[in-house]
């Protein structure tokens, strides 16, 4: 677990890295678990590949953070699949 | 682009450069046509592939405003249709052989946010200088102001603005990190207000305003619920006191007064 000693840095940075992945959850209902349930999807994959402990890390939070730029994208295109969203819209999805 | 865009956010998080890449990657195609650079076969990270099928299959399994969930066989197929397509051989081999075993775990929340702050003990190095807090907290303000055009950069000058009025109060240094760190952060759950309401032209309805009067404490109970932020959380929760959405009170009180003064 992160250094508990709370006036560290580390501890700090930690925190602000928890409180980002958090509020991903609650830009949109649905996909409150999609990221993190496609964390625990890609670690286990990766488990039975045998990729190291840094790469199955890396997975995971690729998995919570891989849709942060899709904040301030148009509400459409959370919710529609790519093909039916209109040109303008596909292109910065 | 968004996994370009996300990659630029993730890019911008220090210690996490390895993580940035497979963002960037996650919707590349084993047979090159995929986005955002074409890239084919084992040109593509393992890990972004590993992703792009964990995020298939997940998002396959969800009920969606425009569809419902699909079944296991249905998603099966669609697994074994990107074999040589979408995911390449050895991830799809890895995911068909775990799912046939039945050998795959079933989601539970905590279980997985426990493996994930072991997974940042993992990224982190044993050391983390004050400053990647501050880029850090630059880069939550910027996802926050992104949510909404009219306020960009909002974040930024609320802090400023904070610190200046805390440091001429004659606050400590540590309560001047505290408000500084706490302004920055005054909007997080704004990040959970539908754009729909944040960009509307014309009056906002009775659900609009509960919505957005909602915002102080969203941000608020996720900073309480992390104990190395929670000092921040007065600060976030009460900037709106007295307009209606909170109650001003506690010891938070003179943080909260500091942004909410400077958040006008």
């Amino acid at each position: 677990m992160v250094d508990v000693s709370l006036n560290s840095g580390r501890a700090f940075y930690a925190g602000l890295l928890e409180a980002l992945i958090q509020v991903m959850g609650t830009a949109k209902d649905y996909l409150f678990d999609h990221g993190p349930s496609v964390g625990h999807l890609s670690r286990q994959i990766a488990t039975e590949l045998g990729l190291t402990e840094r790469s199955k890390a890396e997975l995971m939070f690729a998995a919570v953070l891989g849709d942060v730029g899709m904040i301030g994208l148009a509400e459409d295109a959370w919710e529609n699949p790519v093909a039916e969203l209109d040109p303008e819209t596909r292109a910065r999805v | 682009m968004h996994p370009l865009r996300s990659e630029t956010a993730v890019l911008a998080i220090p210690h996490l450069g390895g993580v940035a890449l497979l963002v960037c990657y996650h919707h590349e195609w084993w047979d090159g046509s995929g986005y955002p650079d074409g890239l084919s076969g084992h040109e593509i990270p393992i890990g972004a592939r590993v992703l792009r099928l964990a995020d298939t299959v997940a998002a396959l399994g969800e009920n969606r405003p425009n569809r419902p969930a699909r079944s296991a066989e249905e998603i099966r197929e669609v697994v074994v249709d990107g074999y040589a397509v979408e995911f390449g051989p050895d991830v799809t081999d890895a995911y068909l052989g775990l799912a046939d075993r039945r050998r795959i775990a079933d989601y539970y929340a905590p279980t997985f946010y426990r493996g994930l702050m072991s997974a940042a003990e993992e990224l982190l190095p044993p050391e983390i200088s004050p400053l990647s807090g501050d880029q850090l907290l630059e880069i939550l303000s910027a996802l926050i102001d992104a949510k909404d055009p009219y306020t960009a950069g909002h974040s930024r000058r609320v802090a400023i603005l904070s610190v200046a009025t805390a440091h001429r109060m004659g606050l400590d240094d540590d309560m001047l990190r505290t408000v500084w760190a706490a302004a920055y952060l005054h909007d997080l759950g704004k990040l959970s207000v539908p754009l729909r309401v944040l960009a509307k032209n014309g009056p906002l309805t009775e659900d609009d305003l509960h919505a957005v009067q909602l915002h102080a404490s969203v941000g608020v109970s996720i900073l309480e619920s992390i104990p190395s932020v929670r000092h921040l959380s007065p600060g976030s929760r009460y900037h709106h006191a007295g307009t209606g959405a909170a109650t001003l009170r506690g010891s938070g009180a003179t943080t909260s007064r500091c942004s909410r003064s400077c958040s006008r």
